[in-house]
């Protein structure tokens, strides 16, 4: 059976950043660079995963692969990607504070 | 400023994938599912869809297209009689013809052109076109999770990269894709059934780097 969650989320969290990898426990820390460190370690740890950093506004501002192929981006102008990787963000915030030990599969 | 003919006639990008099948509804499931498989690997998928409101001529187009991208797959599944005229489908076929050709004929930046075939069943082609015996030829049945499968499997030989995930995980993670799709529609304000090649293209590389 194949694993589901290999996403670790660095999301805004009060007035600092919130980490959750595929425990589902969240990690805070007071820093966007704290938190990216902490999500890296995760990711490196794992046979294969990939950790992304959103903004409030669901803007994807980091993806790294750790194990995994990059995602690529989609051929065509700017403009109408990042409004619509902007809603897929937006969506994956705000499943993140929907629910607080998110199981998938 | 214009390119130089050299330049574009040798710029090949390895991770580009050219799709050529058909672009009617009833094919929508097993195109989405192309698509979808395509960025899961780390892969680009490129059509003949992607620039619909550029001037180019059709064939001028696809023939850039064709010439840009290193991989190729080629569903030939629905090379049937046309219900109202009665006549054959050629468009994928020609497609298929053209990119052997540039891989043939090409310059050298051309020769490391790789193709898949797909068709409902494996040997269905050698009633119809059966000088394409010897390439890679896969069945999918019609069914989505077999073409992600199919193309899964090739794209890790052809490219021999190592960090592909297997197929009944792309095969998972592609249900989960169809089950959020209709929300991650409605927050970026687009119709699920009227989503363009590009616009669908981002949504699925936007979930996979946030949901995968």
């Amino acid at each position: 059976m194949a694993k589901h969650n290999k996403t670790v989320h660095v999301v805004p969290s009060g007035d600092g950043w919130a980490v959750r990898g595929e425990s589902g426990k969240d990690s805070t820390f007071s820093t966007q660079a704290d938190a990216i460190k902490a999500a890296s370690h995760i990711v490196r740890d794992s046979v294969a995963g990939q950790f992304v950093v959103l903004r409030h506004d669901g803007k994807i501002v980091k993806h790294v692969t750790h194990g995994l192929p990059k995602v690529q981006d989609p051929p065509g102008k700017r403009g109408g990607k990042k409004k619509i990787q902007n809603a897929v963000g937006r969506v994956a915030l705000e499943r993140f504070n929907a629910d607080p030990h998110p199981a998938r599969g | 400023m214009p390119i130089p003919i050299r330049h574009v006639a040798e710029t090949v990008n390895s991770n580009d994938v050219f799709i050529n099948c058909p672009f009617d509804y009833g094919y929508k499931p097993l195109f989405d599912a192309l698509v979808f498989v395509i960025y899961d690997l780390g892969f680009v998928a490129r059509c003949a869809r992607e620039a619909d409101d550029s001037g180019e001529v059709r064939l001028a187009k696809i023939e850039r297209i064709i010439r840009q991208c290193k991989y190729g797959i080629h569903d030939i599944s629905e090379v049937t009689l046309d219900a109202v005229n009665n006549l054959p489908r050629f468009n994928m076929p020609l497609e298929l013809g053209i990119f052997f050709g540039c891989r043939s004929f090409g310059p050298k930046a051309q020769k490391g052109k790789v193709s898949l075939i797909l068709d409902v069943e494996q040997y269905r082609y050698q009633k119809f076109i059966s000088d394409i015996a010897g390439h890679d030829i896969r069945a999918h049945g019609g069914q989505p999770d077999q073409a992600i499968i199919a193309v899964r499997n090739w794209l890790t030989t052809a490219s021999r990269r190592s960090n592909i995930p297997g197929g009944t995980e792309v095969v998972a993670r592609y249900a989960r894709f169809c089950e959020d799709l209709p929300r991650l529609c409605q927050e970026a304000n687009l119709q699920p059934e009227a989503l363009t090649f590009i616009d669908f293209s981002n949504v699925v590389a936007g979930w996979l780097k946030t949901s995968r």
